[in-house]
């Protein structure tokens, strides 16, 4: 479970988080909508811990990022935007690393890399180097870096972007597989369509601020609108149209 | 304490010859040496030095003798487990002493390879037995002609005896060539490039003899064949000042300024040998008068000495010139100039002479070699000597001539004064893998005067005489004769230019 | 702690090692820096020593044949060919008068004495000439019946505590100079791909999201970058060992050996050296924005330590200096090589102070990893 409780957070003069506070649960799909420059990935990197929040906290599974953030980490998985893959590393070395830098021993990390490989069938491509990999194979070796060693809570940042429909789909149903297993998946996002087909929460945020929260049909019942994207428009619009 | 003793060392003097036999030497058990830095005279380089013990003899092991060694490191040391070791003249001469001349001659083989000088037994460190000379005063006044030469050697070898106290048996060539082995197994040496001049090449030889497996080549210059006795340096002295009449006679200057400079010479000599000539002279460092009482034994020996050098020979007609005309002082120049030999250990000089060269002198030989002056004069003083020193003969197989197959190059002077080329033929006869080479202008010790020492150094590092560059030792480096006190320049030639 | 240090440990060497172009970039300095140096040395050594044979003008030689052939036998002559010395002796149209009447002849040489090409030839015919000088003048003294030892009123005798491995002089700092550099460049690019690089890839903030603080994250890269300097600098030792063998050095009359004592001695100091350098290489690649950025930065503060090394090479160093981090170090060397005593203090001070700032350069980049500008090359 990851619970973020009034995060305040100021880059330069901008104000990026501004008593932000939702909450993502385990066994759902948790959904972060906003249009780009909302503060969704301040607000991720804020609960990792590579950010710090100016005041408010951030709490994984109960535990306070900054102040046991080891513990914390370990009960986390990241799928970063962009990859952040090392190019010259197999899939395979590079999960078994992120494994064992997450605290696995080695022989653990070994088993569940193969694991995960196999999970994601990406067993064909898992000795190649990962220079030259398809968008879609970047994003299934983040995707099994962020697992591998098994936490409670994923978080991936705009996992869709650049990926074509195939990728899509077969990321659509890891996160349902995630979910199904029981860990809490919080994912940032601007696409709509994914969004409403995926999650069974949406936090909608602009400017550093939840402005709407609730299932999609939710939203949607909320805004009286019939797609999830014009009640987003709704929902942003008039902050937007004022900004503009 | 006089000199004659000093007079007959000089007679000697470098290159001796003689043949001791092999009671093979005495053991050497391996030590391992310690080695400190030092330094010797003339050579700014750090050596290490350091000493292994041996025992004086082999059936009497109770005394010990620390023989002294100096190592001159390689330059840049690519063959560490060779090594050069150089065999000093004399014989008596150090080693260690003459550091600076060795290291010059062996200029070129040190690029690649260390240089080992060993003190030989009764030399240098390694026990010196040395008696004292007289002063230059006392040289100058005595009067050799005037005593018996007998009665005056006889005295003087007994004093030097009783001065020493030791059997001089344990210092011959075969006993020592031992501890050159001891050396080089302190030191760890695989294998040695030999280096002998003069008496060295001898003792050179004999180590070659007991130790050709420690030996990877050899180098002689100024070759004593192991046949050949030293007495037989009387006819190579007599030719070699021939060679300086010859030479004079044969440039224009010269002979106008000298002309019957041969004819002088004898003249002089037969006037000496009636009566000896006293003068007043200024001493040579001092310049205070003191008597020179001229012989003929003085005056050959000074010429004899001169002859060794190319510098002084070229003092040697306007000495005789000068002392003709009744100025002594160029002659007690000669007479007073220490630096042409290092100082010759006596009583070692005396072991080698007296066990090797002297027992094995026939009637023929007494009677050929006693035809020149110098020979007669050694013969007579060994005679005398030798006796009082009772020195143990070598074995009959000394004199052999050393059968090797070990490369051996052999160097000689054509105006050599002690060794002259036809010794190097005789030593070589055994010597199936050998080379001799001569420089016509050389005196002794051609590597000291000519592009000698690079031929040793490519030598040593190809073990062939195919390739080695020779064609630089017929390179005329005599130094024209001095014309007057000045120099090689005749007064006269002064206004010949400007046309 | 240690297990995750040694795991991102484990990952750099891998990655590093599939990093051939920044591996092969710090190598060729390895292998080419000894082997350029010695061309280099064999040239200069050519240049500077002068030749077996020396030949020269010399003008008017039948005034003084006696001369000529002394010098001659010097191997020293004069010669019309193209390959001559630009080194002129004129023997004076007075010299045979005035030899015969005891007066200094006059000989001249001409010659351009700031050129380093000539110095050796020209310094080797004065010494030839001064031979020939003490040789007549000691005949002339013979022959007045005076002993020529007089004229050495004093008896210098020089002890000269150099060996001929230690009279390498400068070229012995230069060399010492290539091994230390060795240090600093066999890992230059690595440590720049390892930090700029990580960030550039976006792979650096993944790495902090994980439980691993920045201190670990520091040190493992400090580590695994240390470990290619060392392999840089065994093999510069190596090579050099080989390579400075076949340098005619005997010609200057010394020679430059490295012993296997030395090379065990060079990587024994040479591993403090060597963390001080990742460390400040990786301290310098996070302060710049990016990757082209952290290059010509660490270019640019790399001529700190070969400066300092540099003071040793030419022998500028003031007492102070001397004692400083890699100046001392490479003097240690230098004596090493001379085959002198080690100066001990020297090198464990130094070792300590080079530690000192190894502990100060990690401190300050991990500090720097905590700041999330860094981290986003905000």
């Amino acid at each position: 479970m990851i619970e973020v409780i009034e995060l305040e957070k100021k880059i330069g003069s901008v104000q990026a988080l501004d008593k932000l506070s939702f909450k993502a649960e385990d066994g759902k799909i948790t959904g972060l909508l906003g249009p780009n420059g909302a503060g969704k990935t301040t607000c991720l990197r804020t609960i990792f811990g590579l950010l710090q929040a100016d005041s408010g906290f951030a709490k994984i599974d109960d535990i306070d990022v900054v102040k046991d953030s080891m513990r914390a980490k370990q009960q986390l998985g990241l799928f970063p935007d962009p990859c952040g893959l090392y190019e010259r590393l197999t899939p395979r070395e590079y999960v078994q690393f992120f494994a064992e830098l997450s605290g696995m021993d080695n022989k653990s990390a070994q088993v569940s890399t193969q694991s995960v490989l196999e999970q994601l069938q990406m067993t064909d491509i898992a000795d190649r180097k990962c220079k030259g990999f398809s968008q879609g194979q970047r994003m299934k070796t983040a995707l099994a870096q962020a697992i591998v060693h098994q936490p409670t809570n994923i978080i991936l940042d705009e996992p869709t972007r650049g990926l074509d429909v195939m990728s899509t789909r077969i990321l659509r149903d890891l996160l349902l597989m995630l979910k199904e297993q029981g860990h809490c998946v919080l994912f940032s996002s601007h696409v709509m369509q994914e969004v409403a087909a995926l999650c069974d929460h949406v936090v909608v945020m602009t400017n550093g601020k939840v402005v709407a929260e609730g299932s999609p049909q939710a939203l949607c019942e909320q805004t009286q609108k019939e797609t999830l994207e014009e009640a987003f428009i709704t929902l942003i619009g008039s902050d937007e149209g004022l900004a503009a | 304490m006089n000199l004659f003793g000093n007079q007959l060392v000089k007679l000697f003097g470098i290159s001796l010859t003689s043949l001791a036999i092999a009671y093979s030497g005495i053991s050497c058990a391996q030590q391992e040496a310690a080695l400190e830095a030092c330094y010797v005279e003339g050579l700014e380089d750090r050596l290490m030095c350091g000493s292994v013990s041996q025992p004086l003899s082999k059936k009497t092991s109770t005394n010990n003798v620390d023989i002294h060694f100096a190592v001159i490191p390689a330059i840049k040391n690519m063959n560490p487990k060779e090594a050069v070791l150089a065999f000093a003249g004399g014989p008596g001469q150090s080693a260690i002493e003459v550091a600076a001349i060795f290291a010059r001659n062996l200029k070129y083989a040190r690029e690649s390879r260390d240089i080992i000088l060993v003190d030989q037994r009764g030399t240098g460190k390694s026990q010196l037995l040395q008696c004292d000379s007289g002063t230059v005063e006392e040289q100058f006044k005595f009067n050799d002609h005037a005593l018996s030469f007998v009665a005056f050697t006889k005295e003087e070898t007994n004093t030097c005896k009783e001065q020493l106290g030791v059997d001089l048996s344990h210092y011959t060539t075969v006993a020592a060539a031992s501890d050159f082995e001891a050396v080089r197994l302190a030191l760890g040496y695989e294998k040695l490039h030999l280096y002998g001049a003069s008496y060295g090449t001898r003792i050179a030889q004999e180590y070659l003899r007991q130790y050709p497996d420690s030996v990877a080549s050899a180098t002689l210059d100024g070759v004593v064949p192991m046949q050949q006795s030293l007495v037989a340096i009387g006819d190579a002295i007599d030719s070699a000042l021939n060679e300086v009449f010859l030479d004079c006679m044969a440039e224009k200057s010269c002979l106008s300024q000298y002309p019957s400079l041969a004819d002088d010479y004898q003249k002089l000599l037969e006037q000496l040998r009636e009566t000896p000539i006293t003068v007043k002279i200024r001493h040579p460092r001092t310049f205070k008068e003191i008597p020179l009482v001229l012989t003929e034994s003085k005056l050959r020996g000074a010429v004899r000495m001169a002859l060794y050098g190319h510098t002084t020979r070229s003092l040697i007609p306007l000495v005789i010139d000068s002392a003709v005309k009744g100025n002594y002082s160029p002659l007690a120049g000669l007479l007073g100039n220490e630096q042409t030999l290092g100082s010759i250990a006596m009583g070692m000089h005396s072991a080698i002479t007296c066990g090797e060269d002297w027992p094995k002198l026939t009637e023929a030989d007494r009677k050929q070699f006693g035809q020149s002056y110098f020979g007669k004069m050694m013969i007579e003083s060994l005679d005398t000597a030798c006796p009082i020193w009772d020195v143990e003969p070598v074995e009959h197989d000394f004199y052999k001539p050393v059968k090797t197959d070990i490369p051996i190059l052999l160097l000689s002077g054509g105006l050599d004064p002690a060794t002259p080329p036809s010794w190097a033929d005789l030593a070589m006869v055994s010597f199936s893998n050998a080379k001799h080479l001569v420089s016509p202008s050389a005196t002794h010790g051609v590597a000291a005067q000519t592009c000698a020492n690079k031929i040793i150094g490519q030598f040593i590092d190809s073990l062939t005489f195919a390739d080695l560059d020779i064609d630089c030792l017929d390179k005329d480096n005599r130094k024209q004769y001095f014309m007057n006190i000045n120099g090689p320049v005749a007064h006269q030639e002064t206004e010949q230019k400007n046309d | 702690m240690m297990r995750l240090v040694q795991v991102l440990y484990k990952k750099e060497m891998l990655d590093a090692s599939r990093d051939k172009r920044s591996v092969m970039a710090g190598l060729y300095y390895a292998i080419g820096a000894p082997i350029v140096m010695c061309v280099l040395f064999t040239i200069l050594l050519k240049q500077l020593s002068s030749p077996d044979a020396l030949e020269i003008t010399i003008e008017n030689p039948q005034a003084a044949p006696n001369l000529v052939r002394f010098l001659e036998g010097h191997d020293i002559s004069h010669s019309e060919k193209s390959s001559v010395k630009a080194i002129r002796l004129i023997i004076d149209t007075d010299y045979a008068q005035d030899m015969s009447q005891g007066r200094s002849a006059l000989v001249t040489i001409v010659a351009d004495k700031s050129d380093n090409k000539l110095i050796k030839s020209v310094r080797r015919l004065e010494m030839s000439l001064a031979r020939y000088n003490s040789e007549v003048a000691g005949l002339r003294l013979i022959s007045r019946g005076i002993d020529p030892s007089i004229m050495r009123a004093v008896n210098v005798q020089t002890q000269d505590q150099a060996t001929p491995d230690s009279k390498g002089g400068m070229f012995l700092g230069i060399a010492t100079l290539s091994i230390i550099i060795a240090l600093f460049y066999s890992a230059m690019n690595l440590a720049i791909d390892t930090s700029a690089g990580e960030r550039e890839r976006n792979s650096l903030a993944l790495l902090l999201s994980h439980p691993i603080s920045s201190t670990q994250l520091v040190l493992a890269k400090v580590a695994a970058i240390a470990s290619y300097s060392m392999v840089g600098l065994i093999l510069v030792l190596v090579v050099s060992k080989f390579a400075y063998g076949m340098v005619p050095w005997e010609q200057l009359g010394f020679s430059i050996n490295l012993d296997l004592m030395f090379i065990l001695f060079c990587t024994l100091i040479g591993l403090p050296i060597a963390l001080m350098s990742a460390s400040l290489l990786v301290f310098v690649s996070f302060m710049a924005k990016s990757f082209k950025e952290a290059q010509s930065y660490v270019a640019f503060v790399l001529f700190v330590p070969i400066g300092l090394s540099m003071m040793t090479t030419y022998d500028i160093a003031t007492e102070y200096v001397q004692w400083a981090p890699i100046a001392a170090q490479q003097y240690a060397m230098i004596e090493v090589i001379k085959g002198n005593e080690l100066p001990l203090m020297q090198v464990l001070l130094s070792s300590v102070s080079t530690l000192a700032l190894f502990a100060i350069f990690t401190m300050l980049s991990s500090r720097m990893l905590k700041s999330e500008k860094v981290v986003f090359g905000l």
